[in-house]
């Protein structure tokens, strides 16, 4: 027997409130989420703490209601414990090294850092693609929305069963939800609001008849394009953040670095330091081994540079150039009004 | 796209641009039935009624991976990423290619990072294992899940909770992964009942197929949550698992390659060279030809020359260039003036005579009484030097000429009134030709003589692009000879020598059989380690015959492989000779072109090599032989006087032997264990430190005695002694007794007989012997070791061959070779901590691995039990 939902805040991991979604409209339809750093950390917290919690737990059991979505926000828990365990695997080294404790902690050290530069820098770079594409295109290809799923029920008291997702609107090409990017007539929007403005800014044009039809096969051109763009440079920026790590000028920052962060001095001096040798790891990665003659081996921190950059460059003007022209056609030419027709 | 369209899982769209609600029907839309086939196809008709789309026939199919098609389908897979990446460039990728390209971009971003990390190390093995480690990092990603899942699980529950499938469109999908859209329709009957029989599903039960399906089901998510939750940290380890197992092969596979190579480039020396050849001679040489054409032959562009010439070769070869070029182009010690030149020598007149007045005389004076550009043109065209070129005595009379133009200035000076005295006038002329104060500036003589008669013309040219040929082609003879020599013998990590040596060494601990528990409890302090390999070699010298041979015989085979990879033998010979062709071909093409001194550089004067570029290459070669072989041999020469000392206890190998008193024996024995452990060169050269009791007890000359494998000393007390002890270093037979024993006495018959079987390292422990006993360990040594240590002299920059002794502080440390305790102790060290991260890692990983295997056991029980009646 179903029993009447009782809400869906309890089965969204620690969040206790959720200031991002309209508790009303969320039962309802799906809902967009304004795409601002604040709302990407809370779907963020919400998502790791139902990976870490909630989906294991239904996943080991077998559940039923365990889906794709759960199995891929699963994706964090090794990527997570995988980092840990490469810190851990470097930094253990230094404990059979009696006579060179100091030299391969300093390694371990670096890799540990090398580990988290690695997540940031694919974290962060993927800015660098999406961004400007957005700037140039009005089209964010990141922009998440919320829907409430509903399950089947565990037992028979079971009357918890809904569960809250969290989607990009452009997570798939085959089915984008256009659906959440039409604007609501009884709030006094166009239909084709968002579909509009995207034509405008790349350059289909004002007032067409169906926006949404013309737009459509552009953005998702644009999205797998972006899609390409982010998948590759973020890896190599991602390498650009362990090259940064590997550098001398951290020795001097773990010679000093204190995490006792209620010590004041300490760990405001050890910010500062962080932000010193951040710097001048940069310029050391960019001119390369002080001793070096070979030119690649000289240059190769240029060219690790070189090549995220040149990535992230070519993917965007890629995703900026079309393939698809505006049609010449109008849609009375092809279309015969007196009948009715499926398209996909 | 049809399958989710019937499933409803998607929203429909209707022409008009109007969304469809999920529920909606379009049930408007008219249909057409068709009838029968028509012969032709309508496509007008077709397009105006799509209600003739069905859904395909199933083509999805079950991917069954064997070895046998593992090939074809590593080929099938980058085929299908290579589509994936076109796709995607031009904007038409689906889903599942894009998925596809995040998996391509991840391993491009591990090659970034091992390529960056490959220009930053150094030796060749550790480059290559940033490759190993990615390739690692990526093979555990994919190992994981199927050695500790799926293999379980297939042997468990009869079936793969990882398989795939190939959908109608041709991708390949994990079967499992959306545990809501199973394609279970895939599986035939047959298959689902040899699962369900597997799993224990009543045969009986109605609906078997569904309940083998829903079982099948929660085993497989439960398989994909553990691989989620244990991947994280099992990928890490298996990886640095992995690479350290990896690294001994790539060692070796490196070696092997390495070695190949080099053999190959000295067999065929005169087509190999030309991969060595070099043009930075010839280029550095035009380049300066292109600079100074037809200009004065001064010294910095001889300078100059001879740097370019060098390019590809050490200062002492490019002393030998420029001497010679000197010789050629600057003896001939004339120079010319230019009106060019006037404004510069005003300048430095100024400079000078200004230094000169010190301040008494007035700016504006001196301004007066320096000689302008006007009047030096005047002079030099009066005189007629312009026209001729002149010897150093003649750039004195233009000297002598202008401080005449100043003095006659003065005069004027004087004349219209001006008070200078006779001392200060003095001065100021006098500073003409010698200024008075360092010059920042070029001094008079300088500028005179800046401009050689002698030009940098064609015929010069000429000769120097003749010589600029020669020393490039032998460059790349050099530089292959050098490739040769230092891919053998280099202290640099991938090299043979280094190899050699690190194994070696890391099989000492399996030959002396020294344990786990030995390494732990001695692994800290080097003094530990050098008892217990002490303790171990009289474990062996006091063994009985066949455990002593054993021994020796490993040893002595470890030593042998010096001839597998280092091969002194082909380096002294082979290569020796091509290094000499090489040489005296290059010095005698010098010749000819007049270039005696850079010949003499490279070869030596004739009558003796020393100092010369062909000394120190075959000194590079013989050191790197002599301290590698030296001290691997001192460990055979360790294990032979222990032996020795065993089966002669009452020391009759020596002279007077028998009659020594046992605790003089015993302090022999003593300072032989020292030496033997942690003798180093220095302690030869403090006449060794040793303390000893300055009263010993005569009254026993008893023979030396053994318990327990060791020697058992009567007398010799080193704690006693570090009270009562004394350095006796007068005492010359004690010294006499030591080298004797350790270097001259017989070989022993055991030692002998085995080595017998080793022609090579009989031959270095000979060597070895001969060359502590009668350089190192000579009694001049003891005596007046100043002397025999002392630095030969030199003779214009050349060492005198009456001076010249073969017991250079080199050839000494050489011949001591490194200190075995410490050799050991970085070795066991190293031993340790390799065992230990493994053994840490290894247990880690395996109790992951039990712990997931077991886990399997476990899936598949929760949820609904079948009933009696259901059975029924």
């Amino acid at each position: 027997m179903i029993q009447p939902v009782k809400n869906y805040s309890n089965n969204i991991g620690f969040t206790s409130s959720n200031k991002m979604i309209d508790e009303e409209e969320i039962k309802k339809h799906p809902v967009l989420i304004k795409n601002n750093l604040s709302n990407r950390m809370a779907i963020g917290w919400d998502k790791f703490t139902n990976a870490i919690t909630m989906y294991p737990a239904r996943g080991l059991k077998g559940s039923k209601n365990s889906n794709f979505y759960e199995f891929l926000t699963m994706g964090i828990i090794p990527y997570l414990t995988g980092s840990l365990t490469l810190m851990a695997v470097f930094n253990t080294y230094s404990t059979y090294m009696p006579k060179d404790k100091a030299g391969a902690a300093k390694f371990g050290n670096k890799m540990a850092l090398g580990v988290l530069f690695y997540g940031l820098a694919k974290s962060i770079s993927k800015e660098f693609v999406t961004k400007p594409v957005k700037w140039f295109t009005g089209i964010d290809t990141e922009e998440p929305y919320a829907e409430m799923k509903y399950k089947l029920p565990e037992h028979i008291n079971d009357t918890n069963i809904t569960s809250l997702e969290y989607h990009k609107v452009l997570e798939s090409l085959e089915f984008p939800r256009w659906d959440v990017k039409y604007g609501d007539e009884s709030k006094g929007e166009t239909r084709n609001v968002w579909f509009d403005k995207i034509a405008k800014k790349i350059g289909l044009g004002d007032n067409l008849k169906d926006s949404d039809q013309d737009v459509k096969p552009r953005v998702k051109e644009i999205t797998v394009k972006t899609d390409l763009a982010k998948a590759f440079a973020s890896y190599l920026w991602a390498g650009v953040g362990v090259g940064l790590a590997l550098q001398n000028t951290w020795d001097k920052f773990f010679e000093m670095a204190t995490f006792k962060f209620w010590k004041v001095k300490p760990f405001y001096e050890t910010v500062v330091k962080f932000g010193e040798c951040l710097w001048n790891s940069c310029k050391e990665l960019y001119r390369g081994p002080k001793d070096e003659t070979k030119y690649l081996y000289k240059n190769s921190g240029k060219l690790l540079v070189g090549t995220a950059a040149l990535a992230t460059v070519l993917g965007v003007a890629n995703a900026l150039i079309s393939r698809h022209k505006p049609s010449k056609l109008d849609s009375n030419d092809v279309i015969e009004k007196g009948r009715k027709y499926v398209v996909n | 796209m049809m399958d989710n369209f019937i499933t409803g899982k998607h929203p429909m769209f209707l022409a008009s641009g109007t969304e469809a609600k999920p529920g909606q029907h379009t049930s408007d839309i008219e249909l057409v039935t068709r009838r029968k086939n028509k012969p032709k196809f309508d496509v007008n008709r077709e397009l105006a009624n799509r209600t003739f789309i069905r859904p395909l026939p199933p083509k999805g199919r079950i991917v069954r991976n064997s070895i046998a098609s593992a090939p074809l389908n590593f080929v099938q897979d980058i085929k299908t990423d290579i589509n994936a990446l076109r796709s995607a460039a031009s904007g038409e990728a689906n889903d599942h290619q894009l998925g596809k390209l995040n998996d391509l971009g991840m391993k491009l971003g591990g090659l970034a990072i091992a390529s960056y990390l490959f220009t930053l190390k150094h030796a060749p093995v550790t480059k290559a294992m940033e490759f190993v480690g990615v390739g690692s990092f990526f093979a555990s990603m994919a190992l994981w899940p199927k050695l500790a899942l799926d293999l379980p699980a297939r042997l468990i529950h009869g079936f793969s909770p990882f398989m795939r499938y190939e959908d109608a469109q041709g991708r390949k999908k994990g079967f499992f992964s959306d545990n809501q859209f199973i394609p279970f329709d895939m599986l035939t009957e047959k298959e689902i009942n040899r699962i369900g029989n597997r799993l224990r599903i009543p045969t009986n039960l109605p609906n078997r197929r569904e309940a083998v399906e829903e079982k099948m089901r929660q085993i497989a998510l439960q398989n994909n949550t553990m691989w989620m939750l244990t991947a994280g940290f099992a990928t890490p380890v298996l990886s640095s698992l992995i690479c350290n197992v990896a690294e001994p092969y790539v060692d070796k596979a490196h070696s092997f390659i390495m070695n190949k190579k080099l053999d190959n480039l000295l067999r065929d020396f005169s087509n190999q060279k030309v991969k060595y050849a070099t043009n930075i001679t010839i280029d550095n040489v035009n380049s300066v030809i292109s600079l100074n054409h037809d200009l004065p032959m001064t010294e910095k562009l001889v300078g100059d020359l001879a740097d370019a010439l060098a390019s590809d070769f050490d200062p002492i070869v490019r002393t030998g260039i420029y001497e010679d070029l000197k010789i050629k182009f600057l003896d001939n010690k004339k120079f010319v003036l230019s009106d060019t030149q006037l404004n510069e020598i005003s300048n430095s007149l100024s400079k000078q005579i200004k230094d000169a007045s010190n301040g008494k005389v007035l700016s504006d004076v001196i301004n007066k009484i320096i000689p302008d550009a006007k009047q030096l043109n005047q002079l030099f065209t009066d005189k007629g030097y312009y026209t001729k070129a002149l010897d150093s005595i003649e750039i004195g009379e233009v000297i002598s000429d202008i401080s005449g133009l100043v003095y006659q200035n003065i005069q004027t000076q004087k004349a219209s009134g001006l008070e200078i005295k006779k001392n200060v006038e003095r001065a100021l002329v006098s500073a003409v030709a010698n200024p008075q104060k360092p010059m920042n500036i070029p001094a008079l003589t300088t500028i005179l003589s800046e401009r050689p008669e002698k030009r940098f013309d064609a015929e010069a040219q000429n000769l120097i692009r003749k010589l600029a040929v020669q020393m490039n082609n032998f460059a790349t003879e050099n530089n292959a000879l050098h490739e040769y020599a230092y891919g053998k013998l280099a202290q640099a990590p991938g090299t043979a020598k280094a190899k050699y040596w690190n194994d070696f060494v890391k099989s000492l601990a399996n030959i002396l059989n020294i344990n786990t528990k030995e390494i732990e409890q001695t692994r800290y302090d080097r003094k530990l380690v050098g008892e217990l390999f002490n303790n171990k070699v009289w474990e062996y010298a006091t063994a009985d015959q066949e455990t002593y041979n054993k021994f020796i015989r490993s040893l002595a085979s470890e030593i042998a492989k010096i001839d597998m990879n280092v091969k002194p033998d082909v380096l002294t010979g082979k290569y020796f000779e091509n290094m000499q062709d090489s040489f005296n071909n290059a010095a005698r093409q010098l010749k000819q072109l007049g270039f005696d001194k850079t010949a003499e550089r490279l070869v030596g004067n004739g009558k003796t090599e020393r100092g010369s570029l062909i000394s120190a290459k075959k000194a590079f070669v013989t050191d790197g032989i002599q301290n590698v072989s030296n001290t691997f041999s001192s460990i055979l020469n360790k294990a032979n006087v222990y032996r020795m000392i065993y089966k002669n206890p009452d020391f009759k190998f020596l002279e007077n032997g028998t009659s020594l008193p046992r605790e003089i024996k015993e302090e022999l024995v003593a300072l032989i264990e020292y030496l033997t452990t942690e003798g180093r060169v220095s302690d030869y050269a403090v006449k060794f430190d040793f303390l000893r009791n300055p009263t010993p007890d005569k009254s026993d000359t008893s023979a030396l005695s053994f318990e327990n494998g060791k020697i058992s000393y009567k007398h010799y007390n080193p704690k006693k002694l570090e009270s009562s002890g004394i350095i006796i270093h007068s005492d010359v037979n004690f010294f006499k007794r030591i080298m004797q024993t350790l270097f001259n006495c017989t070989i022993d018959n055991d030692t002998k007989n085995i080595l017998a079987d080793f022609s090579t390292v009989e031959k270095m422990l000979n060597v070895y012997r001969n060359d502590m006993y009668k350089e190192v360990g000579t009694l001049e040594n003891f005596m007046y070791p100043d002397a025999v240590t002392g630095t030969p002299a030199y003779e214009n920059g050349r060492i005198k061959p009456e001076s010249y002794t073969k017991t250079t502080p080199k050839f000494r440390s050489n011949t001591v070779g490194a200190a075995l305790d410490e050799m050991l102790s970085n070795s066991l060290r190293e031993t340790y901590n390799t065992r230990k991260w493994l053994k840490t890692f290894g247990r880690f990983g395996a109790g992951l691995l039990g712990f997931t295997v077991l886990s399997q056991l476990f899936f598949g029980h929760s949820g609904s039990k079948y009933s009696e009646k259901e059975k029924a």
